[in-house]
């Protein structure tokens, strides 16, 4: 065995050039395998951070009935208690209370429902970038009682800036919800349901029509880090009474984009199947014409009494060594390629930029860093090399070395 | 003369040609079939959505763009004249009357969108017809007026097949009416929130009750092919002022950044395969050069140059890039054949995606220009991939071949 | 001579052997008489509504006003948070004052299968009071007691194209006072939705009536709505032109 090792590490550096060109075949196959996979990480880390923040938030707390019936009736009660616990968990980086509510708009003649939503100003525009999608008017404020809406509701109820509409439906136990706001402003969002229905005022005012003193339909929380979130959901349900209280995490409240995620992540293993199908193929054939070119001299090997076995055992040894070496390399070289990528992200521009903005994502390609999967992409190519090498040194064992050292092969 | 060596010699050793050409065959299958993949995923919802939803292109009068009112209704006979100057060009058309209302059941009651159409026109232009997965498409006999509704919104209002439903909107007259009618038909979609909200019934029932008028209608439907489109669309505008004709990518937004995004993550991930293959392509090229230093050396022997050894050299790669495209091409022509009948299926449960309009199952799908798009690009990237290896080891080779 | 006696004989059998009873009244008669009952040609009454759910109760003190069955208004005078608002039916139109903001609100289509002040009514009961008369066939079931007054049960199946969502009612209707003492509303399987029962009989201006009558929506726990009658008037002096959105403003 040790001589098989000292054989076949001797005749690697025989021909250093070889030798170099099948070694770097593989360390760009583990850096690009990486890099493929990095990119496909990262658009996921995107999805679950950006996509997540701005519509359910990684968690959220809610009364117990509301998620299956999202009426007033079905609010929570704020309390001190529930205040200090968000307030002073660092792991949170937005923290988002909520008063929501469906009711009628009304304005001349023209009626149409809608959906109020009752924010902190300052941490919705922090989730959904409402502040920048204001094109007339101005943003809401803490104070006041103003309103902002979509352009299309806007046209529909022939509102400008500085108008007044009157809101109606039902508050908190069916108290009779009804009051006259002023338009401060008007936004352009890209997705038509919130431009043609959703109204957005402050907690106050959200307050004051609905009868939701102390009360809330729900607090949204958004996690610096989307790992913790199994930590931070057990934390809160262990806090908090289950028997008034629910704490849902983004996977329960939005299915579709869960399955969007898991989709992406399926078609994201086909394609980087489909590069080891690529990358396979290139190794097989480096391999193979390593072997060709190599034939006389194994050919006088085994006249000289080599076993074919034997030298294939060398061969194949040759090949892991060049294997690893060449995977290690690449590992090693993934680490700042992905981290370059990682701080420097390849910007989108045009129109797709355009688009990635709308949905208030950012025009990036981003690129994940994760050892874990650095360390699989190493595994997996290396496995790879080894098994798209063994076709073709296992063809030397047929070799007819007679013939080949005469010329006529 | 080279031509018929560069041949030869391709044929002369079969198992070097076939590596080479397994590497351009993989390289070309992997990229498109990825391109395949997302083509699929893309197409599902958009071409449902236009196949189902918004069509090619609508026509509505420009109050009604705002105001979404029943008054704003048009004349059939204003767009007749405009349809029929483009008639060669327009596959099919339908017009709509439309309004909200609400549906009420014993159990339930939802806001839907409620659409008067003529059953044969409408089967041209949208596929609900296809999609009814109980009873008829207004085919049923039954002294009530008929509405067909989606699966989803069925289950909303615990309701069945033939059962009565009534629904309360407002005439032009700003008046409520409360009609009942008999589900006869239930489709399904591959987007639950279509299903919730849009319901069918016949234009002739519908129109008397809104009292909107005989021939008046609220919307225009067309189905146009793709090349006519930004054609029939010019005519169309400039034929109808006072109305807004929108084309099904400024109907809905979102479509065309979906597909445009997808777009550009279907090239990112091709450019990364390509670069995968060229790397694949170089080593094994530089093999082969390395293995055939002897033929190549006799050659030189024989009196032949450099430059056109290298020429020989770089002919047999257009050949064997030639046999890969061909290998690859069928390879890729019969995996996309083959799953794009039977649909790649989602391992997780469906729910989710049916409410994005995508449905349960991939079905990968290519155009022809992306065949010979891709094609052309990876025997581009294989020739030039070839000719570095083949010039450096020549170097080195002259190099060698002084030294001896 | 012979058949004049004849025919002397048979008025007096006809009308000692076959007294006009009650039961030779048809089902439909029946419905209608009890909802002329409770509308009479105009009346005016005072009423609490009492709506309870899982988690609150709730009471509202309001006057109400009709005229037939076209004509409805309601005035809220409690809670606070109320006060003043003022509901009105013309035919199939309803619509709703609201002091607090100085708007008066056609209801749209959409709100009128939405519940009324949150309670387990909807617009639509408000607006169709004769439906039960003209939306269906009507038949004699059979006979029950309710509260100690012998009623008539009968069955109303909607007729083909009425505009109504039930698959059958059962009202039972007392026999001689016609008072509407139970409804059962069930859906088209035959799963029963909605119960209303009615109770504590008084006389109320020139008629008798149950003035306590409580609707509960048999598949939703908890809930139900409770409307007692204190005072209520018949035939008084009211014309059509007292229904105007002009008076919603001023009524109290």
């Amino acid at each position: 065995m040790k001589q098989t090792l000292i054989f076949a590490w001797r005749n690697l550096w025989r021909n250093k050039r070889r030798t170099l060109i099948t070694i770097s075949s593989i360390v760009f196959a583990v850096i690009i395998a990486s890099f493929m996979r990095g990119m496909q990480l990262g658009s996921y880390d995107k999805m679950l951070n950006d996509a997540i923040k701005s519509t359910t938030g990684h968690l959220s707390i809610m009364d117990k009935d509301f998620w299956e019936s999202k009426t007033l009736i079905n609010s929570l009660e704020y309390t001190v208690e529930l205040d200090s616990l968000i307030a002073s968990d660092p792991s949170l980086s937005i923290r988002a209370p909520q008063i929501s509510s469906g009711c009628l708009a009304s304005s001349g003649r023209n009626t149409r429902g809608v959906l109020i939503m009752g924010v902190d100003p300052e941490v919705e525009d922090q989730r959904s970038g409402l502040k920048g999608k204001i094109v007339e008017g101005a943003y809401l404020s803490e104070e006041g009682s103003g309103v902002v809406i979509g352009g299309m509701l806007a046209k529909y109820l022939h509102l400008k800036v500085g108008d007044s509409l009157v809101v109606l439906g039902q508050g908190y136990m069916g108290m009779t919800a009804a009051a006259e706001l002023e338009v401060t402003g008007i936004f352009d969002h890209p997705m038509s349901m919130i431009d043609k229905r959703f109204i957005y005022v402050n907690l106050n005012t959200a307050r004051d029509l609905f009868f939701m003193e102390g009360r809330l339909t729900s607090v949204d929380l958004v996690l610096k880090d989307y790992n913790d979130l199994d930590v931070t959901m057990d934390k809160y349900i262990s806090a908090l009474d289950t028997t008034v209280y629910d704490v849902r995490s983004w996977k329960s409240m939005n299915k579709v984009l869960l399955q969007q995620i898991e989709s992406d992540n399926f078609f994201g293993i086909i394609i980087i199947g489909i590069l080891y199908l690529v990358i396979g193929f290139g190794i097989f054939g480096t391999v193979l014409m390593m072997v060709m070119e190599r034939k006389r001299e194994f050919s006088v090997m085994m006249a000289l009494g080599l076993r074919p076995g034997r030298l294939v055992r060398i061969v194949l040894a040759e090949t892991i060594m060049m294997g690893m070496i060449g995977a290690l390399i690449g590992l090693a070289l993934s680490f700042p390629v992905i981290y370059y990528f990682h701080l420097n992200p390849i910007p989108i521009t045009g129109e797709n930029a355009e688009f990635y903005r709308e949905f208030n994502l950012e025009p990036i390609l981003e690129v994940a860093i994760k050892p874990v999967s650095l360390f699989w992409q190493f595994l997996i190519v290396l496995i790879l090399s080894i098994v798209a090498a063994i076709g073709p040194v296992n063809s030397i064992s047929k070799f007819n070395f007679v013939s080949i050292i005469r010329g006529r092969e | 003369m080279i031509g018929r060596l560069a041949w030869r010699n391709v044929w002369r050793n079969r198992l070097r040609s076939l590596v080479v050409v397994l590497a351009i065959a993989s390289g070309l299958f992997g990229t498109l079939f990825v391109a395949a993949i997302s083509r699929g995923m893309i197409i599902r919802i958009v071409q449902s959505t236009i196949d189902n939803d918004i069509s090619d292109l609508q026509i509505h009068s420009d109050k009604y763009v705002i105001s979404e009112e029943l008054i704003d209704v048009f004349p059939q006979s204003q767009l007749q004249a405009a349809i029929d100057k483009n008639a060669v060009l327009i596959d099919a058309y339908s017009f709509r009357v439309k309004v909200e209302a609400m549906a009420t059941s014993a159990n339930g009651s939802h806001q839907v969108t409620l659409l008067g159409i003529d059953k044969d026109a409408e089967s041209r232009v949208t596929g609900i017809h296809d999609l009814v997965v109980e009873g008829t498409y207004f085919d049923t006999k039954t002294k009530l007026k008929e509405i067909c509704v989606g699966r989803k919104l069925v289950e909303e209002l615990e309701v069945r097949l033939g059962s009565k439903i009534v629904l309360s909107f407002a005439d032009v007259e700003g008046d409520i009416m409360y009609e009942s009618f008999k589900i006869t038909g239930i489709y399904k979609s591959s987007n639950s929130e279509f299903d919730k909200i849009n319901t069918y019934v016949l234009s002739d029932d519908l129109i008397p009750i809104l009292k909107t008028g005989e021939s008046n209608y609220h919307e225009a439907a067309f189905r146009i092919s793709e090349s006519a489109l930004d054609q029939v669309y010019s005519s169309l505008h400039e034929e109808l002022p006072g109305y807004e004709v929108m084309r099904w990518f400024e109907i809905n937004k979102t479509l065309r950044a979906m597909s445009s995004m997808m777009d550009l993550f279907t090239f990112v991930m091709v450019l990364i395969v390509l670069i995968a293959l060229i790397f694949g392509v170089i080593n094994t090229m530089l093999m082969v050069v390395m293995e055939r230093r002897k033929e190549l050396g006799m050659l030189r022997a024989l009196g032949m140059n450099n430059f056109s050894i290298g020429r020989m050299i770089v002919l047999e790669t257009v050949l064997l890039g030639i046999i890969g495209s061909i290998v690859g091409n069928v390879l890729t022509y019969i995996s996309v054949s083959w799953f794009g009948d039977r649909g790649i299926k989602y391992a997780s449960a469906a729910e989710g995606l049916e409410q994005m309009g995508m449905g349960d199952t991939l079905y990968p799908e290519l155009g022809a220009y992306t065949y010979i798009a891709i094609t052309l690009l990876v025997l581009v990237t294989a020739l030039i991939a070839s000719i570095f290896p083949v010039r450096r080891v020549f170097r080195q080779n002259i190099a060698e071949t002084l030294r001896n | 001579m012979k058949t004049k006696i004849t025919l002397i004989l048979a008025v007096c059998v006809m009308t000692v052997g076959f007294p006009p009873k009650v039961s030779a009244q048809s089902a439909v008669e029946i419905v209608q008489k009890s909802i002329d009952l409770i509308n009479g040609q105009s009346s005016q009454a005072t009423i609490t509504m009492t709506i309870t759910r899982p988690k609150y109760t709730r009471s509202l003190e309001m006057k109400t006003w009709s005229s037939g069955s076209d004509y409805f208004m309601v005035y809220i005078a409690s809670p606070a948070q109320e006060k003043g608002q003022v509901f009105m039916k013309r035919e199939t139109d309803m619509w709703n004052w609201i002091p607090k903001i100085s708007r008066m609100i056609k209801i749209p289509p959409s709100m009128m299968s939405q519940s009324w002040m949150g309670s387990d009514f909807t617009n639509d009961d408000l607006v169709k009071v004769n439906s039960l008369a003209v939306d269906y066939t009507h038949s004699i079931q059979g006979e029950e007691v309710i509260e100690g007054y012998e009623c008539y049960k009968i069955e109303l199946i909607p007729t083909l194209e009425s505009a109504v969502v039930w698959g059958k009612v059962n009202m039972w209707i007392a026999k001689t006072e016609s008072f509407q003492m139970k409804m059962e509303y069930y859906d088209e399987d035959m799963e029963l939705v909605n119960l209303m029962e009615a109770s504590d009989v008084k006389q109320f201006g020139d008629r008798k009536l149950p003035a306590k009558m409580v609707m509960t929506p048999v598949k939703k726990e908890g809930q139900q709505t409770m409307m007692v009658t204190s005072e209520q008037t018949f035939n008084v002096d009211i014309d059509q032109g007292f229904f105007s959105q002009q008076n919603m403003k001023k009524v109290r």
